[in-house]
């Protein structure tokens, strides 16, 4: 099965890297993708194909959008190919347990008919690279926190750690995903730190414009947004083409848009 | 506010124009705005809203944060999305997120993640792990039940929405479906407010739906539904709350990741009817 095959093959490779791998400018960050294909096609040719520009993409790039699969089939393709133009982090959705919530593992039963799809990705999921470090100074990680959230788990970022993190470190940046920014792009904490979002409409209803941020040095980055593809340019999974009529539920036995979401 | 590089490229020109409807039925007329989602900074057009500018002079961003007390906000707010459902007379009822959002809880936090015992224990040598910064109600769960303006007042009743009578088969005349806030709630679930409206010939309907599910924890459903039958000048208003812990939910997760559907299945806890009535002048 050509999927199996791709994923032992990245596998290998992912063994040889480190924890926290280094890498050279110039490189292109990117932040979560979230299965959107179709923008993430449209992320390469905002920021150049692979090979002619180098990438490092932190995490997050499956479940809630409908490609998961393709997304990450297309990843993991050109990491395959071009094993040292392209970098990628695991993000907090490269897991068993929130694949299985939040689309990735329905999408490989679907497509696939069976779960050893979604296996063979969960062994690269966990090799999967945790942050890359460009030139010694800019750490890109997916990106979660420091300080407690008021959820009982989990912590928040804040400024006072950010800053001293990157001194000890002698870091000039960090970059992370995870957190929704509508510009694309946002820098706290004096500019210690940046979100990078890349996948624009996020969940086809937000309506955000998404980013990824070009490195030509450590000293010199910019920001290169993108849109959306066009509705008319992007294809619609099938369960989604039944016409849907315009009655929202609100009733216990007429569950119309489920009869119609069950149509294959 | 922190100084923060501000954007060589702005932003606000990429972005489509907001969509603005408005539908005439009989004396009433619903006006709808459907954005994106605010900004995470500043978004004045030009240099930056400041403290001393009146509150109608501030950009989406800073309006919130000057009018609301949560440390922090949802992922997606659609601050500019509304619904108003408009009298000839004048008198209105009106949903959008800003109000939506003040009637969440600033000074309590009640729930807990599913992991959240486990998560603390393993770090039980952590000073920092003991201590919550700032709670709140992190769920954004909201028992807000639409702003009433104008020559509009409700009253107690007896009446009842006929649920029956909308489950007839009739012709649409108009149908919309406006976000006001979403949250994934980091990946533990999702919250989620809603307000969506059809017009038949035989009356209007509104479901204001704020939907919250915290994964292995619970499902909660707050919704207020209106319904004015043709020609009239009034509008039944009920309010309810749904809720149940997941470990007590006989349900797919195909239903329960659903509020259109999960609803139904979650036992009432609270019910508050009124009728709104437009006062004769």
């Amino acid at each position: 099965m050509f999927l199996q095959k791709l994923c032992e093959t990245v596998c290998e490779l992912l063994l040889e890297e480190g924890n926290i791998q280094p890498v050279s400018c110039p490189v292109t960050v990117c932040g979560d993708i979230h299965g959107q294909f179709y923008d993430l096609e449209e992320l390469f040719r905002t920021g150049g194909q692979v090979p002619d520009t180098n990438y490092i993409f932190m995490g997050d790039f499956v479940d809630r959008g409908y490609y998961s699969l393709e997304t990450l089939t297309r990843l993991l393709s050109l990491k395959a190919k071009w094993p040292h133009k392209i970098t990628l982090l695991r993000g907090n959705h490269e897991s068993r347990q929130i694949t299985q919530v939040y689309g990735f593992y329905d999408e490989c039963q679907n497509k696939y008919g069976n779960v050893n799809a979604w296996k063979y990705c969960c062994k690269v999921f966990d090799l999967l690279t945790i942050a890359a470090i460009i030139d010694d100074e800019v750490l890109c990680v997916h990106g979660d926190s420091w300080s407690m959230s008021p959820r009982g788990a989990g912590w928040l970022f804040g400024a006072r750690v950010t800053h001293q993190f990157t001194e000890t470190n002698n870091l000039k940046l960090i970059c992370r995903a995870h957190q929704l920014v509508n510009e694309g792009i946002k820098y706290m904490f004096d500019g210690k730190l940046v979100t990078v979002w890349s996948a624009p409409n996020y969940c086809y209803r937000a309506g955000n414009v998404a980013s990824i941020l070009s490195f030509t040095s450590t000293n010199e980055k910019h920001a290169k947004l993108f849109d959306a593809v066009p509705e008319d340019k992007r294809g619609k999974p099938l369960h989604l083409n039944v016409q849907v009529t315009r009655v929202f539920l609100d009733n216990s036995r007429d569950s119309l848009l489920s009869r119609y979401l069950s149509k294959a | 506010m922190t100084t923060t590089p501000r954007m060589s490229q702005p932003v606000e020109s990429r972005l489509p124009p907001p969509l603005c409807e408005e539908f005439v039925y009989g004396d009433w007329t619903l006006k709808i705005v459907k954005s994106h989602i605010m900004g995470s900074q500043c978004e004045a057009l030009l240099g930056h809203c400041t403290g001393d500018m009146e509150v109608e002079k501030l950009c989406n961003r800073c309006r919130y944060e000057r009018l609301l007390t949560l440390p922090s906000l949802p992922d997606m707010v659609f601050a500019d999305n509304l619904l108003q459902i408009k009298h000839k007379s004048g008198g209105s009822i009106t949903f959008n997120a800003l109000e939506a959002l003040q009637c969440v809880n600033d000074k309590e936090d009640t729930l807990q993640v599913a992991h959240a015992d486990v998560w603390k224990e393993a770090r039980a040598d952590c000073e920092f792990a003991q201590k919550v910064v700032k709670p709140y109600d992190w769920t954004y769960t909201t028992n807000y039940r639409g702003t009433l303006s104008g020559g509009i007042v409700a009253e107690s009743t007896d009446e009842r929405i006929d649920l029956n009578k909308l489950r007839e088969r009739e012709e649409i005349k108009f149908y919309e479906e406006i976000f006001l806030y979403e949250d994934e709630l980091d990946d533990n679930g999702s919250t989620r407010c809603v307000v969506k409206v059809r017009v038949m010939p035989s009356g209007l309907f509104v479901v204001f739906r704020h939907y919250l599910r915290v994964d292995r924890v619970i499902v909660r459903v707050n919704d207020t539904r209106l319904y004015s039958p043709a020609s009239v000048s009034f509008i039944l208003r009920e309010t309810s709350t749904r809720e149940a812990a997941v470990s007590n939910l006989q349900v797919d997760s195909l239903v329960y990741n659903n509020p259109d559907l999960v609803w139904q299945h979650l036992p009432l806890v609270k019910e508050q009817c009124d009728k709104l009535v437009i006062e004769k002048s």
